[in-house]
């Protein structure tokens, strides 16, 4: 027998020879650091008709309303983009927090999003760009009940029960 | 052996500092990793970014103002490091015409881990 800090071996003349790996995973155990490129947003403001310095169109006094004018329009989201076309929520911003619509609490301190009874959460546009989303994989601790998840934009559900797997 | 969130939000800060400004370009080739910069860089957009920052996370916000880069179809767009010599990323995106009235704002978010 021949035995090493991975592997042993055992050689006879009956038969092939033994290949059992070890069952103990061998080190180094490495701890990571990892920086993570999040998702990019580009969204744009018009200015209208709002005073700006320097600009022919908009810097004449007394003919434009000085400051932010009342067609001014901020927060037109156009593109996001996710490196790897992928998307993965910190809950460190509120950056892509649907505020209109979400009813649970979004928490920048605790880093998640708690919902009581028939609370909702939904994020603003999280691809916007030229990529397919295939699928989406939200890591839930439930406290009881349940969650459904709606996935905007198609007739796709799914209920989320604690204890049990469910596919859409 | 365990790393220290204050030593994590440590690099946060050192990133933080390193970070020098943000440009927009017209280049549409897909970004890779070997790449050194922006394909078509316009520099009327290198401008200095501001930067929130939050337990192992930092925002960068890339604005351009309406009275910069009139009609340019802008489609990539990259953060800076160490005084310009050192570009940290490089997005892709579909181009967008910048109007007359139009003011564009980036935000990137980028995190630090350990796994």
């Amino acid at each position: 027998m021949v035995s090493g800090e991975s592997y042993q071996q055992t050689r006879d003349n009956i038969g092939q020879e033994d290949n059992t790996k070890n069952l103990i995973l061998l080190g180094p155990f490495n701890e990571s650091l990892i920086v993570e490129e999040g998702p990019t947003l580009l969204y744009r403001n018009t200015i209208g008709s709002s005073f700006v310095l320097g600009k022919s169109t908009n810097a004449i006094l007394g003919t434009t309303e000085l400051g932010m004018a009342s067609d001014y329009v901020s927060d037109i989201r156009e593109r996001v983009v996710n490196p790897k076309n992928t998307f993965h929520e910190h809950f460190r911003y509120t950056t892509f927090n649907d505020s209109g619509v979400t009813t649970g609490t979004f928490d920048t301190t605790d880093y998640n999003v708690q919902l009581d009874k028939n609370e909702l959460f939904q994020t603003q546009e999280i691809f916007m760009n030229e990529q397919s989303i295939y699928y989406v994989t939200p890591y839930i601790s439930l406290n009881g009940g349940s969650t459904t998840f709606i996935i905007d934009g198609t007739s796709k559900s799914v209920n989320i029960i604690e204890g049990k797997t469910q596919n859409v | 052996m365990v790393t220290l969130t204050t030593g994590i939000n440590r690099i946060r800060d050192l990133f933080d500092t390193d970070i020098f400004k943000c440009q927009s370009g017209t280049g549409t080739t897909a970004p890779l990793p070997t790449d050194s910069g922006l394909e078509t860089a316009d520099s009327n957009t290198l401008l200095t970014p501001t930067t929130v920052k939050t337990d192992k996370a930092i925002q960068v916000t890339h604005t351009i103002l309406s009275t910069t880069g009139e009609d340019k179809a802008y489609s990539e767009q990259e953060i800076q490091l160490n005084s310009g010599s050192t570009s940290f990323n490089r997005i892709v995106h579909t181009a967008l015409t910048k109007g007359s009235n139009d003011e564009y704002n980036y935000i990137t978010t980028i995190f630090i881990k350990s796994a």
